[in-house]
């Protein structure tokens, strides 16, 4: 069953067609990745479907309802949640804090001026839960623009997971990263990923981490879906492997 | 006495504000530009002011609205008193005075006081003829100028708490403060002026109205920007303020500004009637703790709750609060009106301890004095604007006494406070806490 459909999504920057006429699909509790070359129009994708940017043409159905003219805030309730390529977190606050202020606002409490936010503990439980879901209960005390890229790149995620989504797009959660850290990113946010049973969308363009982690890849080019299918689908598709994936050739 | 030197402007204002009890603000000319048309306004504004105060109950003399002031300010010249407000024969920069009036400054302070007096510090003091029954219980800690000047710095302090509350926790820097302070301190005198109100509840509870009202249409309109968009639009609707305060002088009563008498405290169970220095330095002083006390625990709780915890995600990365479900223009715009809530409070409180609100509290170099203190304290904690708040108020006042150059002199301290502790005075406390408790 399918959880998220764009229909014909069109998204122009000038005379740019950066996304163009893109039907997309995310199924319930899937692991998909999106693949594509710089400039394919993946990461707009995921602006279009979370609400950063506005389509100019095409229709967002999430759960079989019209998101496509929602606020951010509006596809956050609805269950979407995103992270993003270059790490966004409140520096100034300590990781435990990044992932309260999120379960705060999740539960609509954010708006209290005149309940200290310390004496809620059924808040800073959860969020402690969550650090430790994604190893980082060690690190709570230290300020978020303190900890190690890896450790951002994962915090990143649990903050977009504290919303509790249904949805959870992961834009290139091991770029900047080390080689040895990236398979142990992975592996924490895709057990919790499938733990819960949510879906997620990760854009990447390691190939190991795309074809080792994702139950489906889509692949983009030039604004449109060039392949959708299975890793083993995606693997024997000579387009993909010639204009994204490259061969290996032997003499 | 008379005045040798007559046929000025200057000097027959002199000679008329000796006919009557002693207003400083009356005292100068209107400032050199104005003339013809404005200056007709001006002593239209005048005569409405005289006969405002002939309606008003009680009298206006020289030792109700100024009797804190030392006696040995004669030897050091005219003074002003805090926040740029003239308080004695002073003149504002712009403004003229007699030469006569700065040779005997003296002569323009009404009738000298022939009660006794008492001396501490070694600075004169009127003795206090009359305590009303709470200044009679309360232990004297601080004497009575002590006591004021800390009055003064914790009025401060409320503002540049709210103040903080924008640039520290929501990442917002506001050259438009001034407005807000100016909304509190105009509020009360236009209560006194229109209402016949006197008491202190009453003044603060329209200052809040009053504030609630002016900031949220000006939040409305600013906390769409960030960073020098939002700083510029503060500072143009604060001179909106301050131009409507200075050209409806038959509201505002203009540059001579309006009065507030000494109000009455606690639902009037403790009146001002008596002694104003007494009353200030007692009874008001600790009205004004208690409110600072509850303002500051409550700007305490605004800032941890989750409420807070959003200003400082605000403030640390828009986008992604927004990407966490944080309505970002509601939020800036609530910690706006919070913000010139406060200020306004400490206007409310600030008017009664001068006696006198003008134009001046609004304009937009006032907004640069509650940047400033800010600043000094640290703005990256809580307590750095209360400090800050008050050493600047200590630095200016004793600035003030020092020097007629006392802006230079402010400014060089100033200048050399914030280069050597760019963390404010908090920050660089805690600093060297933090170096301490390595070595031990």
């Amino acid at each position: 069953m399918s959880l998220l459909v764009t229909k014909d999504l069109v998204k122009w920057f000038g005379d740019t067609h950066a996304v163009d006429h893109v039907n997309f699909t995310v199924k319930e509790s899937e692991v998909l990745a999106l693949i594509g070359s710089n400039g394919a129009g993946k990461t707009t994708l995921v602006n279009l479907i979370s609400g950063l940017f506005r389509p100019d043409a095409g229709q967002i159905l999430f759960r079989d309802a019209d998101v496509t003219h929602q606020s951010v805030h509006g596809r956050i309730k609805a269950g979407i949640a995103r992270s993003f390529q270059l790490v966004n977190l409140f520096d100034q606050l300590t990781a435990l804090d990044n992932v309260a202020l999120t379960i705060f606002s999740r539960e609509g409490k954010i708006a209290n001026l005149v309940a200290l936010a310390a004496a809620d503990s059924a808040v800073w439980d959860e969020a402690h839960e969550i650090l430790r879901l994604f190893g980082l209960d060690a690190k709570g005390r230290m300020l978020a623009g303190g900890v190690s890229q890896g450790e951002r790149k994962l915090l990143d995620v649990a903050v977009a997971y504290a919303l509790r989504p249904k949805l959870l797009f992961l834009d290139e959660p091991t770029s900047g990263v080390s080689t040895r850290e990236k398979a142990p990113i992975m592996d924490t946010v895709t057990s919790v990923v499938r733990s819960t049973g949510i879906s997620a969308a990760i854009i990447e363009h390691d190939m190991d981490v795309v074809f080792n982690y994702s139950d489906r890849i889509v692949a983009m080019h030039q604004g449109t879906i060039l392949a959708d299918g299975t890793p083993d689908e995606i693997r024997r598709n000579e387009t993909v492997t010639t204009t994204l994936i490259g061969t290996t050739e032997t003499h | 006495m008379t005045f040798q030197n007559s046929g000025t402007l200057a000097t027959s204002r002199a000679r008329r504000s000796l006919a009557r009890p002693f207003e400083p603000s009356l005292l100068c000319s209107p400032p050199a530009e104005q003339s013809g048309e404005n200056r007709n306004e001006w002593k239209k504004s005048t005569e409405e002011h005289e006969e405002w105060k002939r309606t008003t109950a009680e009298p206006w003399t020289y030792r109700r609205q100024s009797s804190y002031l030392i006696e040995d300010e004669e030897q050091q010249g005219p003074t002003e008193s805090r926040f740029g407000i003239s308080s004695g024969p002073a003149s504002q920069p712009g403004q003229h005075c007699s030469e006569e009036e700065a040779e005997h400054p003296d002569r323009h302070r009404g009738p000298k006081v022939d009660g006794p007096q008492e001396e501490v510090n070694g600075r004169r003091y009127e003795k206090e003829e009359t305590r009303n029954h709470v200044t009679a219980l309360v232990p004297l800690i601080l004497p009575p100028y002590g006591a004021i000047l800390l009055a003064y710095g914790l009025v401060m302090a409320i503002g540049a708490l709210g103040f903080n509350l924008l640039l520290g926790y929501t990442g917002l820097l506001s050259f438009g403060h001034s407005a807000y302070f100016g909304v509190g301190a105009y509020a009360v005198a236009l209560m006194v002026k229109y209402l016949k109100v006197g008491s202190m509840e009453l003044f603060l509870v329209g200052a809040v109205a009053a504030s609630v009202l002016i900031t949220a249409l000006f939040g409305v309109v600013c906390v769409r920007y960030t960073r020098i968009f939002f700083g510029i639009l503060t500072l143009a609707l604060s001179q909106v303020l301050w131009s409507l305060a200075f050209k409806f002088f038959w509201v505002t009563g203009g540059t001579d500004g309006l009065r507030v008498p000494t109000p009455s405290l606690f639902g009037g169970l403790v009146t001002g009637a008596g002694d104003k220095t007494a009353f200030m330095s007692h009874a008001y002083y600790y009205y004004v703790l208690i409110v600072f006390c509850v303002c500051a625990a409550l700007m305490w709780v605004i800032v941890n709750s989750p409420f807070g915890m959003a200003l400082q995600a605000i403030r640390d990365n828009e986008t992604r609060a927004e990407f966490v479900g944080v309505r970002i223009w509601r939020y800036r715009w609530v910690a706006f009106v919070v913000s010139g809530v406060f200020t306004g409070l400490a206007g409310a409180l600030w008017v009664p301890l001068n006696g006198l609100t003008t134009p001046d509290i609004m304009h937009w170099t006032f907004s640069g004095e509650i940047v400033f203190m800010t600043v000094l304290g640290g703005f990256r904690s809580f307590a750095g604007p209360i400090i800050g708040a008050i050493v600047f108020n200590y630095l200016k006042t004793y600035a003030v006494g020092y020097t007629v150059y006392w802006q230079l002199l402010l400014g060089a301290v100033l200048v050399a406070l914030v280069l050597s502790l760019p963390t404010g005075i908090v920050g660089t406390a805690g600093k060297l806490a933090a170096r301490f408790q390595r070595r031990g």
